[in-house]
């Protein structure tokens, strides 16, 4: 299985967010409990307990990879890795003023990936506060690009110009 | 200290909670993180940073609040520092510097000190010389302390330890020296018991009074006999003599070994940490008598060590003892006897105090101590029950008036060491001269009185003292003018 970690590629690019880590691993604990209830439940049926979306993904691998669908070994060992994946991630938390919409995030992680590389999520907090821009949270590194912060260091710097 | 806030944009860096304890926090991110440093939660509490691996950070907490999975957290590139200055005086406070009962003057103090300051080195240090008075006529005479000495002061509970921190405390004040009281993990009920003493006596406005109860956070308590070593440095540099009381240092040991278990660290003898020693020693290593800008300033530090059942060959015992210049032995058999301070003259040592006595003074501590030792083995010899004879009667008459003597009630009342001096050569030579004068009983309070108000009479037997070569000159003297003397003193 080890080889083959470049299986997992597409599956892996395709989580953006910290929300979608966490509901994807919460499936594939499902998926793992199900799958070892009983002697005949094969991929297949046991898909049928999580999100289409996810279980079209790991069908689609599976298939892609000419892997055994029937082979219980072959399925933990891959739920395993892929576990083992996703813990990996880094967790880039972003504090942002506005909902941000899937299109936004997808812009926002394609420029993570395209410019830093793979495995790193985005935890988004909304805090209308800020008024604008973003603080960035990353390693304990804390970045505040933010609005307010720009208004508060200029009431700071020229009080006296801006009450005369 | 400033806010959360102020920190985070100052430093750029956080962490967040990974794992909430009652004292120690699990906090992942900090990169640059520092041993020692403080941290500020986005709540307002404060802890400092005891560990660290590259990715969690543990994080000792001066509150009780509990902290939420998840609170931010920002390094502030600082260390715990304690306010320090004149308006700690007469105040009652925690480690941090709060004000622990409502006390609508105290201003926290603007300026502060390290808490962790290392030990001053050889060369700042000087030979203890002057004696100090703790006003207890038993160690006064018989084991004399210095200025800058560190004694332990160890025996069973409720044998009278923290009686004699207290008397040790009034006669400091009257020297006009600092003293600091640091109450580390006490019942609330003997911390009030402490303040009132210190009121009833009229020294609450004089003493600094650190202190912790045995519910406030560990880590605040872990503090608190630091705090005072700092504060009692902070009044050293300004120019006083401080005597500083760590009232107990086995419950501090019991409290730093409850956060070294909660950090999972590796538990040596009886579960104390490996460190327990160096923790201990760091401490006492800062008190004793400096050179400083000032002159020759000292910080006598007198340590308290709970035993069990009289054990003194316990764990922090024996630790504590091997750090300071001797130790005062409160012998719970002595108390049970009625017997007030229940020090242990036989069991107690002191290692420099001698040194700061007069010919005089060590003529009468000799007599005093071999007089005890002959006395005490004639008592033993008692038991058996053989018939005595009449020198031993004699003797064990006598060592009943010199015992009677250095009883002392553990009230409020201290004896100037001249004082204790002229009573005893005066009780000696009775004895010698076999008459019935006792400068002992219910008048030796007002013998006290009547030596602290009248300058006069202090005076001329001050002058006496001084003007006395030797124990046998003493007793000369006291046959010539010891009844005028003690009459002037009863008036």
């Amino acid at each position: 299985m080890k080889k083959d970690i470049l299986i997992y590629f597409n599956l892996i690019t395709s989580l953006k967010t910290v929300e979608e880590v966490n509901e994807l691993s919460s499936e594939l604990d499902s998926l793992t409990s199900s799958l070892f209830k009983s002697e005949k439940m094969n991929l297949e049926e046991a898909l049928s307990s999580i999100r289409e979306n996810s279980a079209k993904a790991i069908m689609e691998i599976f298939l892609k990879n000419k892997l055994d669908l029937a082979d219980k070994e072959v399925i933990q060992d891959f739920l395993k890795t892929l576990k083992n994946l996703m813990q990996k991630f880094k967790v880039i938390k972003l504090v942002l003023a506005f909902e941000p919409t899937h299109q936004t995030i997808d812009k926002i992680h394609n420029y993570i990936f395209e410019n830093i590389g793979i495995g790193y999520i985005l935890d988004i907090e909304v805090d209308e506060t800020i008024l604008g821009g973003s603080v960035v949270i990353f390693n304990g590194k804390y970045k505040d690009f933010t609005l307010r912060k720009i208004l508060d260091d200029t009431f700071k710097e020229k009080r006296e110009q801006i009450l005369a | 200290m400033k806010d959360f806030k102020f920190y985070l944009d100052l430093v750029s860096e956080i962490g967040f909670v990974d794992k909430a304890g009652s004292a120690i926090m699990h906090v992942n991110g900090l990169p640059n993180v520092k041993p020692d440093e403080i941290v500020i939660f986005e709540t307002g509490e404060i802890g400092m940073v005891l560990s660290f691996d590259p990715n969690i950070v543990e994080v000792l907490v001066f509150s009780k609040n509990p902290i939420a999975h998840g609170t931010k957290a920002v390094r502030t590139n600082e260390f715990l520092k304690v306010p320090v200055g004149l308006e700690l005086v007469g105040k009652i406070i925690d480690p941090l510097g709060n004000p622990l009962t409502a006390m609508d003057s105290y201003k926290k103090p603007s300026s502060s000190r390290s808490i962790n300051n290392p030990a001053a080195g050889i060369l700042s240090r000087k030979t203890i010389t002057k004696q100090l008075e703790t006003g207890v006529p038993i160690v006064d005479l018989v084991m004399p302390l210095g200025i800058g000495q560190r004694e332990l002061i160890i025996g069973d509970r409720k044998t009278g330890k923290t009686n004699f921190l207290m008397q040790a405390i009034l006669a400091q004040t009257k020297q006009k020296h600092m003293c600091i009281y640091a109450a580390i993990g006490k019942k609330r009920l003997d911390i009030k018991e402490a303040e009132d003493f210190f009121k009833k006596n009229n020294i609450s406005d004089k003493i600094i009074f650190v202190a912790s109860g045995f519910d406030d956070p560990i880590g605040l308590t872990y503090l608190v006999p630091f705090a005072a070593m700092t504060i009692g440095e902070y009044f050293r540099d300004q120019g006083y003599d401080v005597l500083l009381a760590l009232d107990d240092l086995t419950t501090h040991a019991k409290f730093y070994r409850e956060i070294s278990l909660l950090a999972k660290r590796f538990p040596g003898r009886n579960s104390y940490p490996g460190d327990i020693f160096y923790t201990h020693a760091k401490l006492l290593e800062r008190a004793g008598n400096f050179v400083i800008e000032k002159g020759e300033k000292a910080i006598t530090c007198l340590p308290v060590v709970e035993t069990t059942q009289g054990d003194l060959s316990g764990y922090i015992q024996t630790n504590i003892m091997s750090m300071t210049d001797g130790h005062l032995y409160f012998d719970s058999d002595l108390f049970a006897k009625g017997r007030r301070p229940a020090i242990n003259p036989f069991l107690s040592v002191t290692r420099v105090g001698r040194q700061t006595q007069s010919t005089l003074k060590r003529d009468i501590n000799r007599e005093i101590l071999s007089f005890l030792t002959i006395s005490e083995k004639m008592q033993n010899f008692t038991h058996f029950g053989a018939e005595l004879t009449e020198s031993t009667k004699v003797t064990l008459a006598v060592a009943d008036k010199v015992v009677k003597f250095l009883d002392q009630a553990p009230a409020a009342t201290t004896m100037p060491i001249n004082l204790s001096l002229l009573l005893f050569s005066m009780l000696w030579d009775n004895i010698l001269q076999n008459k019935n004068i006792q400068p002992i009983g219910p008048d030796i309070d007002k013998i006290i009185e009547v030596y602290n108000s009248k300058p006069q009479v202090s005076k001329e037997i001050d002058q006496t003292i001084e003007n006395t070569q030797s124990f046998n000159d003493f007793l000369k003297t006291m046959r010539e003018k010891g009844e005028k003397l003690l009459e002037s003193l009863k008036i």
